[in-house]
């Protein structure tokens, strides 16, 4: 139990000196018809120059039933990033553009952790194996970001106020360059809801066409 | 024209002519429907072929790119410098040779484009395209599911498949590969169909012309074929393509007609020749079938042409077993049967059917023989006496057995075998004697043959003939003349009672005058040339003149007076009987009125013939004429003969009652020469009898006369009628009918016959008996 309140106290000493003047931006995405959409990624970038903390975060890029699990990774750019193949199979990752292109193969149950990504942006990824495998990783120079909730949520705590570009991204978003971005001028906390103007489309099955089943026998 | 051989031919050269016409029409029509089908088929086969190339290049390509995209090492070098994007690109293009590789960048920039150039379909060598650089010129291609389009890079035309290149579902770019519409397409094309192949491109409304297997190949030729009008002595089809860039792709294919429906051609001629044979023979086969089938039939037109002409000696042969060599022996069979009828007839129209002698008709021939042959000859005129009697009294049965025992008889004369019988009891003999004693002999044999009475049932005939001869040369030069004079000559044997006579000119004038007699007795009332006398009836009781019998006179323009005998009878038997009682009784009924008016009283009697009492509306005339004249019917009284009243008893009996009915006086007239009996007479309405005066005429003489008056007298008194006796010729006979009870007398001794003024006169001014005077 002591343990617990340190770690709750640990955590409120972080979060105090930064909340005295922190502002909290809540965000809700909803669908055309108004529902809420989850698994948009939601970024906020300063615009002058303020602050941007490192968060120092490891994030997962994860093969799992011969799909990239999760869809989408984001991480800040710097960290490293972590190839897990949770499969039996071995998965030949590979991305085809930029500067930062890679291609490496993970044998089953193994992974691989990368760290040189030098450019933000999103990566495109693909399967060299498996070609309906799709996924993302956005590198982001920013820490503030994250996925819509369920309920198409999300609260980013921004340390230093000022103007912020807000932007919401997804891949099956059918707008330009896959964005909607909005200037935002952060001094008190604030809630922005984002509605698409169009329908988004469908997320990538990540399935093969023709559903063999012959590698079961191995 | 109308022959049945024709009729025959005719109708088989038109079944023929049908049959071959139908043939070559279904021949025709079906050889023109394979053309059609055939060049159908292969314009069809020929389209198919060509989409099916056409899209089997697209589906390669389309594959292919695919295929590239999906490539690892393609991907991996995609984002790389150009030079190894190129050389990744050229080997991908050489694997299915290519004549177009491209890559376009996700922001539709070419990033790379390759091109293999050709001379004379030869590749020369790969080089860049001139669109390198550039962004694409169609965007909305890539973004659409399509992958197979028509691209034109300067005047090479292109079929070109876009695949994108993906990582997951991102699409990094797109790689495209295409095959040329070049001159190796349409020969290759025209290899497999064998037809001209021209590729058009439609730009602002105009063709124009991309590439073609025929070197002669013009836009003017190739746009009419797509209007789907086909030239003249081709064959064509045409595909309008892909619309891209708002042009059109026209794929126009065709050929020689003459090349593809050769061999049908050639098949069709090689048929007319066939069917042209075939219906030369079978008209050869028809007309050699009409005349076999007619041949016979012509042989028995012609046979029944002899039959019609009376030819019967020729039967027909036919050695056929068909109906119509049955036809033929019917003909035959007909042919004798015709022959034994017609001899039957001409035996019977020559022969008279009782003796079966030759009759009037061999006669004539025969005598036209010996004429024309100057053969003297004499006819000897044969007539049986009192054959009449015969049948009168034993049947005409009997007589035809008498006729045909002389016939028999005459037969025998060896000398005159010529022997015709001319019917009833008349014979004909020719005999070549004309001498006298000749003639003689030729009688005496005839004589000879026949005096030997003849007994049949019993009774013993007598067979007697008298005979008229006539000569020739002699007494004329004629076959009807002689006949006639021989005929006249056998009349006159009855006159001159006589049973042979030789004619002699003087006969003929009897019969002259009675056949011009006949003539002009038609003319003889409307002329005037009939005239009334009268005679007187006295009253033997009184001696007064109390009635006259009117008596009918011909004054003959040439003849003089002519006696009612010798026309009376030819008035009835002309029909012309009863226009002369009419005529007169009107002038009877006329001349009472005259005398009337001399106040003459006189009884009026008038002769009327069996003829009248038979005509229906004599009575009627009578009646009505006496009542247009005035006269009272019992001034009148009818003559009628007693052989009148025995025709037909009933009728004369019912008529004449009705006569007396009216009050007209009746009288039998010539009583005692017929055949009345006393039955008859008994029944007849009549007021008097009238003595025939073959009785009264030698009453002085012959007693037996004077008894069968006498008692005839006594018979008509006993039954109420009065007598009147004609034919007192002399005194004595007047005084004994006077004693005897005769009511009236007629006769020469009394006064002839008088016109009416001449016994007007003598009636006023005899002094030897009154008359009557009319009481007013």
């Amino acid at each position: 139990m002591k343990y617990c309140i340190y770690w709750v106290l640990a955590a409120l000493t972080v979060i105090t000196p930064i909340s005295s003047f922190a502002v909290n931006v809540s965000v809700t995405t909803l669908s055309v018809k108004g529902k809420p959409l989850t698994g948009l990624v939601v970024y906020v970038e300063p615009l002058e120059h303020q602050a941007m903390p490192v968060n120092h975060k490891t994030v997962v890029v994860g093969q799992h039933f011969k799909a990239f699990a999760p869809y989408i990774s984001v991480t800040q750019l710097g960290n490293p990033v972590e190839f897990i193949n949770q499969d039996d199979i071995t998965h030949h990752i590979y991305s085809a553009v930029g500067k930062d292109r890679f291609s490496f193969k993970i044998k089953a149950g193994q992974q691989r952790i990368k760290t040189n990504f030098s450019e933000p942006g999103e990566v495109a990824m693909g399967c060299n194996i498996h070609d309906w495998m799709s996924g993302y990783l956005l590198l982001l120079k920013t820490p503030y970001y994250a996925k819509t909730d369920s309920n198409g949520k999300v609260v980013l705590t921004i340390i230093q106020p000022g103007k912020y570009q807000l932007t919401v991204w997804h891949p099956q978003m059918q707008e330009p360059n896959n964005r909607i971005k909005q200037i935002i001028d952060l001094q008190t906390d604030k809630t922005i809801t984002i509605r698409l103007t169009s329908n988004m489309k469908p997320l990538p099955a990540q399935k093969s066409a023709d559903d063999f089943d012959f590698l079961s026998d191995y | 024209m109308k022959s049945l051989q024709n009729r025959i031919f005719i109708l088989f050269v038109m079944l023929l002519l049908l049959v071959q016409a139908i043939a070559l029409w279904t021949l025709y029509s079906g050889n023109k429907l394979q053309e059609t089908q055939a060049i159908n088929t292969r314009l069809t086969t020929a389209k198919t072929i060509f989409s099916e190339i056409f899209q089997r290049r697209l589906d390669y390509l389309a594959a292919f790119s695919e295929t590239v995209a999906k490539d690892f090492g393609i991907k991996q070098v995609f984002d790389d410098d150009t030079r190894s994007l190129l050389v990744a690109l050229n080997n991908h293009r050489k694997r299915i040779n290519a004549d177009l590789a491209m890559a376009i960048s996700a922001n539709n920039k070419i990033t790379a484009q390759l091109m293999v150039e050709y001379h004379n379909n030869k590749q020369v060598k790969v080089m860049q395209g001139p669109e390198r650089g550039e962004l694409f010129r169609y965007p909305a291609w890539l973004a659409s599911q399509q992958q197979a389009y028509l691209y034109q890079i300067n005047d090479n035309l292109y079929q070109v498949s876009f695949s994108p290149l993906t990582v997951g579902t991102k699409t990094i770019g797109w790689l495209a590969f295409g095959f040329q519409i070049d001159q190796r397409l349409a020969l290759e094309f025209r290899n497999i169909t064998g037809l001209e192949t021209d590729f058009l491109l439609k730009k602002n409304q105009h063709w124009q012309l991309v590439v073609s297997s025929n070197k002669q190949a013009s836009v003017p030729f190739a746009t009419q074929i797509i209007n789907g009008k086909t030239p003249t002595h081709y064959i064509a089809t045409s595909q309008l393509m892909t619309e891209f860039e708002l042009h059109q792709l026209g794929v126009v294919m065709y050929g020689l007609r003459a090349n593809f429906v050769e061999l049908l051609r050639s098949k069709w001629l090689n048929f007319l020749l066939l069917a042209t044979i075939t219906l030369l023979v079978s008209l050869a086969s028809a007309y050699w079938i009409a005349a076999s089938i007619t041949k016979p039939i012509k042989r028995l037109v012609n046979q029944a042409k002899n039959i019609a002409s009376g030819n019967y000696d020729q039967p027909v042969q036919l050695n056929d077993r068909s109906e119509l060599g049955q036809l033929a022996h019917e003909f035959n069979t007909m042919q004798q049967a015709v022959l034994s009828r017609e001899q039957a007839i001409m035996h019977r129209a020559n022969h008279d059917p009782l003796t079966d002698l030759p009759n009037r008709n061999v006669l004539k021939l025969s005598i036209k023989q010996l004429l024309t042959n100057q053969q003297p000859f004499t006819l000897l005129h044969l007539n049986i006496s009192r054959l009449k009697d015969v049948n009168d009294t034993l049947g005409h049965d009997v007589g035809d057995q008498v006729i045909k025992e002389v016939g028999h008889r005459l037969t025998q004369c060896q000398s005159l075998p010529m022997l015709y019988h001319l019917g009833t009891d008349e014979f004909i003999l020719i005999s070549t004697q004309t001498s006298s004693d000749g003639i003689s002999q030729s009688i005496n044999g005839i004589q000879q043959q026949l005096e030997q009475n003849f007994d049949y049932q019993g009774l013993s005939f007598q067979l007697q003939v008298r005979i008229g001869v006539a000569c020739y040369p002699r007494h004329s030069q004629s076959a009807e003349a002689l006949l006639q004079m021989a005929d006249t000559a056998l009349h006159h044997t009855r006159k001159s009672r006589q049973s042979v006579q030789m004619y002699h000119s003087d006969f003929d004038i009897n019969s002259i005058e009675r056949l011009s007699l006949i003539n002009d007795l038609k003319q003889a009332i409307p002329a005037g040339q009939l005239e009334l006398h009268y005679q007187p009836k006295l009253n033997l009781t009184s001696q007064v003149i109390t009635h006259v019998e009117a008596l009918v006179r011909w004054r003959h323009p040439q003849l003089g007076m002519i006696a009612p005998d010798d026309f009376i009878h030819i008035a009835e038997q002309t029909g012309q009987i009863n226009a002369l009682t009419q005529w007169v009784i009107i002038t009877a009924l006329q001349q009472y009125h005259r005398w009337q008016e001399q106040q003459i009283e006189l009884n009026i009697a008038i002769n009327i013939t069996a003829e009248n009492l038979k005509a229906d509306d004599f009575y009627d005339f009578v009646c009505k004429t006496l009542t247009e004249y005035k006269v009272p019917p019992n001034h009148i009284t009818l003559e009628v003969t007693e052989s009148a009243v025995v025709e037909d008893p009933e009728q004369a009996v019912a008529l004449l009652s009705r006569f007396t009915a009216q009050g007209i006086h009746i009288s039998i007239d010539d009583y005692g020469t017929g055949y009345s009996s006393l039955a008859q007479l008994k029944q007849l309405p009549v007021h008097e009898l009238k003595i025939d005066k073959s009785f009264v005429q030698r009453l002085q003489q012959d007693e037996d006369d004077q008894i069968i008056v006498r008692s005839t007298i006594e018979l008509a008194h006993n039954m109420g009628l009065y007598v009147v006796a004609e034919g007192i010729e002399d005194e004595y006979s007047l005084h004994w009918l006077t004693q005897h009870g005769c009511e009236l007398g007629q006769g020469y001794f009394i006064s002839k016959p008088k016109p009416p003024e001449e016994l007007t006169i003598w009636l006023l001014e005899s002094k030897q008996y009154a008359v009557h005077k009319v009481t007013t």
